[in-house]
């Protein structure tokens, strides 16, 4: 029992890590949490969800267009709402609060527009379970495992082995100095908030797959932001891993303890995580980021 | 009851909850996503004290706002000590916030009744009540922010550390900030219990967050009487615009998107209602009790 | 440390200055409580006008003896849930339409007012405000709501002004305060929650043989915590077992964690009540994906909807829940025609929780005509003697006089066979 348990928290837990690296590459360069994932990753799961019932779409083309759609928003947030306040130098807290305002808006908007109705989302495939021995593995799961480790290998590929790589790094060493290194720091955001869309999109499709798709699905962004956090902002190692542990708690004190002091157990290890680790399980400080 | 006055009772009770959160998110820069729990606490404190024990209507108040008071320290303490990030005490926010709702409805004590909630208590806030504690909750507030402590936390939330540097105690600024705030959500919650007459821990949750955020946003960082200002225009306005009741939601988020993209600041951002004109139209009305006030109130424009 | 005296001293200023003015109801020349008085007359000042208006345009409460009978209806009809509220209110106003083409009740023509009270994680105050705009502008009665929460709530205010509440909230709590009075003025619509699980109990302690039963519940909503003890309850009387019991939170989608660990006791039978289809549906979808589809769900009134067979339907099959009619029997017939076009319209699928909220406007119509007043207390007089009339689900037998419980309903016991709806059978209500 305790395999399976483990495997769910994975499964949960791989959902959050994917949103966390989201929240991680945004940090790491712009030094904020843009909440408004929830209605990215919420956006690409409907475009899949839409391409499949309109087009008859194969399951991987459909994620492919989830990642677009999301990746596309999220450059569309940063153009016409982040970037101008950037421009302005508005304060942190500022950033977060449109992206909040955001978050309020765009489900609500969808709510009005599509119903708040929750769909099943239209594929058999991501439907089956694969079976070892007791223990029952959904097959959305392995995809959702495999799909995330591809994407975070191309992403480091791309971090440390390309030239736009580089001047992403040199952003999130300091953004002002690699402006002035003749860096063009709005490239290096659109690319940033295209690739942390992307991934949000991958985070909506697979959890779309497991429960439904239903407007109010960005929601779970909420984990994401925290493991994030605790990861250490900035870190994507870190932020993997503490999704992961995040995940992995609540489904150990939902089964063993109670969903009762499910939040207030797994917060408060995370808190008592950042009181011994303030800067987060693998963060390290300004000067070695990503 | 009737129906403006019950409007106006809500907003009295907003404005005292939304008076506090300024100060923590105005004026210390502090982001929290959970301050709907220090009214729970305070609601059911209050609620308690007045139905089981017999406590006076403002006596139960104070002691519900101290109670959540207390437990804003409880998070405070760990979270804003040193060089933790402010992130960590959102976190905190964050997670206590939904964990007093769920623990709250799970506490089958006859005194708090789980998910029944609490039911059966006095209407105690009415509304003469209800706009003098609005009034006197924003005094103290506007007090606060316009003496030392204000200037201290503006501080503290632009240049940390500098102002560490010239001898300010960070850690202590930023904990009172929490401590006032939750203190005047606790009595906020406390005057909503008596105006319900019926509480259930559910019905603090992360809308009630967010939209108390909401109000401060809008209204104005630094400021006090800007977020006082948008909390009444907020609790009004779904009211007067009924038609576009299933668009509110997201016209608050659109208002709030906007808000910050144009006027970052807010509606108010760094400046106060002037009480001046009120003054001088209350002289007009009634002379006599009018020179005292001005002076005393001279020192209140921007 | 000195600072900190400073605020504490403000604080009991502060304290001293609140008891001041509280215990003198006229404000004091202190200068901070003249610009509370200041502001006081200000915006009392704003208000008046509107106020003004709003007795302009309702007539105040004297006109309600002959104008139109005001009827308000409070629904869950925006956000994720909307179907709950947008429902029944379609299917009452096209009634009260008819019956004003009609002639309306008495001769008087019927003034329906809806109202949108959903608020996220039960909150009422839309519901209290709502009520109050109702109880202002004279309205005859109130219907609704169907979450237990806001119908306490509003039951609290209908009963301190005297205006007939007809809630379809499940709980005790709507109709009983918390001192076990019936409070006068609230009616519920259908049977109260505990009677239709007990139902369910004995339904699977009999007919299912005493079987091995789990229960899974959400732990912050009146509903669903009345439900789950009442079935604990009814069933471990009978001699039966719980073998295990788990719990979620309101909005979650993952239940693995607790679905694996009740696995553990072999049930054959998980009891879950919801207020909301969804998290019947995640539970039948996880469990299959986790390979304990042998454990059949038993539920409530609230799996009754085609969404839910849309959401999961080859993953219930075998589900049984206790539902207050079924919906596929003549009597419903006619209804579902009409109801056909808006379902075409909107996609949302004629629900028992939606029929059982029509069952308020026909109690109105019984207490209004037998009475033949507008009066609460006369209408209130007819409901008390009655021996029964027929609502839209089912015929009752009058009121509980210590509960206002409908008397004399039955439960009807449906399961999912090859994903759509089946009936097992109509049983009454357990009598002592």
């Amino acid at each position: 029992m305790i395999v399976q348990q483990l495997i769910t928290g994975i499964s949960i837990g791989s959902v959050y890590a994917l949103l966390a690296v989201g929240y991680a590459l945004v940090f790491s360069v712009f030094n904020f949490s843009n909440f408004g994932f929830g209605p990215v990753m919420m956006l690409g799961a409907f475009g899949a969800l839409f391409a499949i019932e309109k087009t008859n779409m194969a399951l991987f083309p459909a994620i492919l267009i989830a990642l677009v759609v999301a990746g596309l928003i999220s450059l569309l947030m940063e153009v016409s709402i982040y970037r101008p306040m950037r421009q302005k130098k508005a304060l942190k807290v500022y950033l977060m609060i449109a992206a909040l305002g955001i978050n309020t808006c765009v489900p609500n908007f969808c709510i009005q527009v599509w119903g708040g109705a929750v769909r099943p989302f239209p594929s058999d495939w991501a439907k089956a379970v694969i079976r070892i021995g007791g223990v029952v593995v959904p097959r959305a799961d392995v995809l959702a495992a495999v799909l995330s480790v591809i994407m975070l290998v191309l992403l480091w590929c791309f971090l440390f082995r390309t030239k736009l790589g580089l001047g992403i790094r040199a952003s999130a060493f300091d953004s002002n100095t690699a402006g002035l290194m003749g860096i063009n720091v709005n490239r290096v955001a659109a690319v940033i908030f295209l690739l942390s869309g992307a991934t949000a999109g991958l985070a909506g499709c697979f959890y779309g797959m497991k429960y439904s798709v239903y407007p109010n699905m960005g929601v779970v962004a909420t984990k994401g932001f925290v493991s994030a956090t605790v990861g250490g902002l900035g870190s994507l190692p870190g932020a993997v891993i503490s999704g992961l542990l995040l995940g992995f708690l609540e489904t150990i004190i939902s089964a063993y303890v109670s969903t009762t002091y499910r939040d207030l157990v797994a917060y408060g290890l995370l808190v008592i995580v950042l009181i011994i680790k303030p800067n987060g399980l693998l963060g390290q400080g300004a000067h070695d980021k990503l | 009851m009737g129906y403006i006055e019950g409007i106006m009772i809500s907003a009295c009770i907003n404005i005292v909850c939304v008076a506090g959160l300024a100060i923590l998110t105005g004026y210390t820069g502090l982001f929290s996503m959970g301050h709907a729990c220090f009214l729970c606490l305070g609601a059911y404190t209050a609620g308690i004290l007045t139905k089981f024990f017999g406590v006076p209507y403002l006596i139960a108040l104070l002691i519900g706002g101290g109670v959540a008071a207390l437990f804003s320290l409880i998070i405070g303490i760990p979270t804003l000590r040193g060089k933790m990030s402010a992130d960590c005490f959102t976190i905190a926010t964050f997670g206590f916030g939904e964990a007093t709702r769920v623990v709250m409805a799970n506490i089958n004590h006859p005194y708090v009744g789980g998910a029944l909630g609490l039911s059966g208590l006095n209407t105690f806030t009415t509304l003469p009540k209800a706009i003098v504690i609005a009034a006197i909750a924003v005094y103290f507030a506007r007090n606060y922010a316009k003496s030392q402590h204000g200037k201290l936390a503006i501080a503290v939330r632009d240049h940390a550390d500098a102002s560490e540097l010239i001898g300010v105690n960070i850690f202590h600024e930023k904990l009172k900030a929490l401590a006032i705030s939750a203190f005047f959500c606790g009595v906020g919650g406390g005057m909503m219990a008596h105006y319900y007459t019926y509480i259930v821990p559910n019905i603090f949750g992360g809308t009630m967050s967010t939209n108390l955020l909401t109000a401060v946003v809008l209204g104005g960082v630094c400021s006090v009487t800007g977020p006082v200002l948008a909390t009444s225009v907020l609790t009004a306005t779904p009211e007067v615009l009924r038609f576009l009741s299933n668009w509110r939601l997201p016209m608050y988020g659109l208002v709030l998107i906007l808000t910050m993209r144009i006027r970052p600041e807010g509606l108010m951002g760094y400046k106060e209602l002037s009480i001046r004109p009120v003054v001088r139209w209350f002289q007009k009305k009634a002379g006599k009790h009018g020179r005292d006030k001005e002076v005393h109130h001279g020192s209140f424009g921007n | 440390m000195r600072k900190m005296k400073k605020i504490v001293t403000l604080m009991l200023a502060g304290a001293a200055a609140f008891a001041l003015a509280a215990c003198s109801g006229n404000p004091s020349p202190a200068p901070d409580k003249t610009e509370a008085s200041a502001q006081d007359t200000k915006k009392e000042e704003q208000d008046a006008p509107k106020e003004g208006q709003d007795a302009g345009k309702d007539g105040g409460q004297a006109a309600s003896e002959d104008g139109p009978i005001i009827i308000g209806f409070l629904g869950w009809s925006s956000g994720a849930d909307a179907m709950y509220g947008l429902v029944p209110q379609h299917l009452l106003e096209n009634y009260f339409k008819k019956v004003n083409a009609e002639g309306g009740w008495m001769g008087r023509e019927i003034d329906f007012r809806t109202y949108d009270i959903s608020g996220l994680d039960g909150d009422f105050s839309e519901a209290v405000n709502a009520a109050n705009k109702l109880i202002q502008s004279g309205a005859v009665a109130i219907l609704g709501s169907s979450n237990s929460t806001q119908g306490a709530a509003v039951a609290e205010l209908c009963n301190r002004a005297g205006v007939l509440h007809i809630p379809s909230s499940a709980s005790q709590l709507a109709t009983v305060d918390d001192q076990g009075k019936v409070r006068p003025y609230t009616y519920r619509s259908g049977p109260v929650n505990t009677d239709q699980v007990s139902t369910m109990a004995a339904y699977a302690y009999y007919e299912l043989d005493n079987p091995k039963v789990a229960v899974l519940y959400e732990t912050t909503q009146v509903d669903t915590v009345d439900m789950a003890n009442a079935f604990k309850n009814t069933f471990t009387e009978l001699g039966g077992e719980i073998v295990a019991e788990a719990t979620y939170q309101i909005n979650d989608v993952e239940f693995r964690a607790q679905l694996t660990s009740l696995a553990q006791s072999e049930p054959a039978y998980l009891f879950m009540p919801v207020m909301g289809y969804k998290e019947a549906g995640y539970v039948a979808k996880q469990l299959s994906e986790l390979g304990l589809s042998h454990i059949k769900l038993i539920g409530n009134y609230v799996y009754d909807t085609d969404d839910l067979l849309t959401l999961a339907g080859a993953e219930l099959e075998g589900c049984i829940f206790a539902t207050d009619g079924d919906i596929d029997a003549p009597r419903f017939a006619q209804i579902k025609e009409e109801y056909e076009e808006y379902r075409q319209a909107t996609g949302m699928s004629l629900h028992m929780p939606g029929l059982k909220a029509f069952n308020e406007a026909k109690i109105l119509e019984y207490a209004i005509l037998t009475s033949n007043s507008t009066d609460p207390d006369e209408m209130c007089k007819a409901l008390n003697e009655t021996s029964g009339f027929d609502m839209i689900t089912s015929p009752n037998k009058g009121y509980d006089p210590d509960t206002h419980n409908l008397l004399g309903l039955e439960f009807t016991i449906k399961t999912v066979k090859d994903g759509s709806f089946e009936l097992l059978g109509i049983y009454a209500i357990p009598t002592e």
